[in-house]
């Protein structure tokens, strides 16, 4: 199995817990359900590159640390 | 300086309704006296009144909302606002946040080359999760709360005489808070899974130009 086909099975493995009763919208490109998110990952189309990437980023930053991150002022004023 | 900001909320489709509901609600609960807020709703969101308007108020404070792109940001019926290599300058002497997709990718640096004081925006899709069931209530929409609430405290925190940069930072904050909440046991699956998304826009948020810019004394 190569990588690429690693990450796409990743990725939807990861999309699959998402909650069903929800849409995600994506700017222009609209609103999409879990069950369409994951075809277009499928198909390797623009909007399932741009869920590949959320992915890799997000487990990049954790991976960097983000949940521990502190920005230098507080939203608290 | 003027004491007045603009605001565009289009609201043609699904995602503009959204993000023009919770924009409009941050600039009532505001309920600022240091600055004065102009909204230009749904048909009013056009290119022509908005330059109209920028002549007429010269204001020091742009909030845009809609759909967007690298060079653009878009108003009423995804109408283009402002373009990159158009009419860019038309931002000159403000300080601009757009909550739409990408422009500052190549919109932000440019108005910024073309005079704009600073330029808060996303250099990626701005996403957003909805509840179907919520759509003709879209401040009824806790989960689309979880990412507009932080998305709009650009422009609380602006309001409040902070800088560009600060506002940038606190709202990044605001969205970390939201995120590190999800990391607790207490939070849900569902919620754990927003997670991912609330990162990208965090991360997508940049502030360039003049980052002690302010838009009220």
């Amino acid at each position: 199995m190569n990588t690429e086909k690693e990450i796409i099975d990743l990725v939807v493995a990861r999309l699959q817990n998402l909650p069903s009763n929800k849409e995600i919208s994506i700017g222009s490109s609209g609103e999409f359900t879990k069950d369409q998110l994951i075809e277009h990952v499928k198909k390797d189309d623009a909007i399932g590159k741009k869920m590949i990437a959320i992915e890799m980023d997000f487990l990049r930053s954790m991976k960097e640390g983000i949940f521990y991150e502190q920005y230098s002022t507080s939203n608290n004023s | 300086m003027s004491n007045t900001a603009l605001v565009t909320t289009p609201s043609s489709d699904r995602t503009t309704r959204y993000i023009s509901a919770w924009a409009e609600k941050t600039i009532e609960e505001l309920k600022s006296k240091r600055l004065q807020f102009i909204s230009l709703i749904r048909e009013r969101a056009t290119a022509s009144i908005l330059e109209s308007m920028l002549r007429k108020h010269d204001p020091s404070f742009l909030f845009l909302n809609g759909h967007g792109g690298p060079d653009l940001v878009c108003g009423h019926d995804d109408e283009i606002l402002i373009q990159s290599g158009r009419n860019e300058a038309t931002l000159k002497g403000t300080v601009t946040y757009a909550l739409s997709c990408s422009s500052a990718q190549v919109l932000g640096p440019a108005a910024v080359k073309a005079g704009a004081i600073a330029y808060i925006g996303y250099n990626e899709d701005f996403i957003f999760f909805i509840s179907p069931e919520k759509v003709s209530r879209p401040l009824e929409d806790k989960t689309a709360e979880m990412f507009l609430t932080p998305a709009n405290h650009v422009v609380v925190s602006l309001t409040k005489g902070h800088t560009a940069e600060e506002a940038t930072n606190r709202t990044r904050g605001y969205f970390l808070k939201s995120i590190q909440k999800f990391i607790s046991s207490e939070a849900s699956e569902d919620e754990r899974e927003y997670m991912r998304y609330l990162v990208w826009d965090m991360k997508s948020l940049v502030c360039l130009g003049d980052k002690k810019a302010v838009v009220v004394r």
